[in-house]
């Protein structure tokens, strides 16, 4: 399987997008758990891509890559964005930050995925699950 | 998704029907925000319905009981499912909301 999909940086389309997208995974087996995940970590990577990277200019585009090797699911979100300091993200469970309204977006994904890896300044988000 | 509030012995329900994504969060916060107008103070909100929640609903929940707390009531969520509780438990919402088992339950206890 090998999906390449792009979206403008608008909030709004992000429920829509994935829905569409999760329509032609759920083409692959895979049981509702590893679907909750896998929707969770689009989820995430999309808002951040749209809001922190692209800062919602709707004339940056978010690019989705999907692939499907030897039980293996790849999911790369890519904005063009100025990226981001990705190793020096804040916990969101310690006691000072536990309550704050952001910045759960990573560490979501980091639990939802098996293995996450950042490239082109945090630019480009790459998200892998076995299935 | 759907959103339907009922008020029980002073407890105001919640109900819940869809995902909570990034549209319905804004949705379920101006819903909130209608109900803390007209004087709300003990909210449960009832997850039987809801198949999906991702960071932005959590921050509303999370925003929601915040201004509960101000306003001297508080916010609790029932009939959870294994992984929406999964994720409440990894970002140690549950430290912040009680959560319960199921609407009997919580309608007890508040």
């Amino acid at each position: 399987m090998r999906i390449s999909e792009t979206m403008p940086s608008q909030l709004e389309l992000i429920d829509g997008f994935i829905s569409s997208l999760m329509v032609r995974l759920f083409e692959l087996p895979m049981n509702e758990d590893i679907a909750f995940y896998i929707k969770l970590a689009l989820h995430e990577a999309l808002i951040n891509a749209v809001k922190h990277g692209n800062k919602m200019r709707e004339h940056l585009a978010v690019r989705v890559d999907i692939t499907k090797e030897d039980g293996q699911l790849t999911i790369q979100v890519t904005d063009q964005g100025e990226g981001f300091d990705f190793k020096n993200i804040p916990d969101p469970i310690t006691p000072e930050n536990l309550e704050k309204l952001n910045g759960r977006g990573v560490f979501l994904i980091q639990n939802a995925m098996d293995k996450v890896e950042f490239a082109d300044h945090g630019r480009t988000i790459k998200m892998m699950k076995s299935l | 998704m759907k959103i339907l509030v009922n008020t029980i012995d002073e407890v105001t329900v919640v109900i819940l029907d869809g995902e909570l994504n990034v549209d319905d969060s804004i949705l379920l916060r101006d819903a909130f925000l209608k109900i803390l107008k007209e004087g709300a103070k003990e909210v449960m909100v009832d997850f039987e319905k809801v198949t999906f929640i991702g960071s932005a609903g959590l921050a509303t929940l999370i925003e929601m009981m915040q201004m509960l707390r101000k306003a001297g009531g508080r916010l609790g969520c029932c009939n959870i499912n294994n992984s929406i509780r999964g994720l409440f438990e990894i970002t140690k919402i549950h430290k912040l909301i009680t959560i319960y088992e199921n609407r009997a339950l919580a309608l007890k206890s508040f």
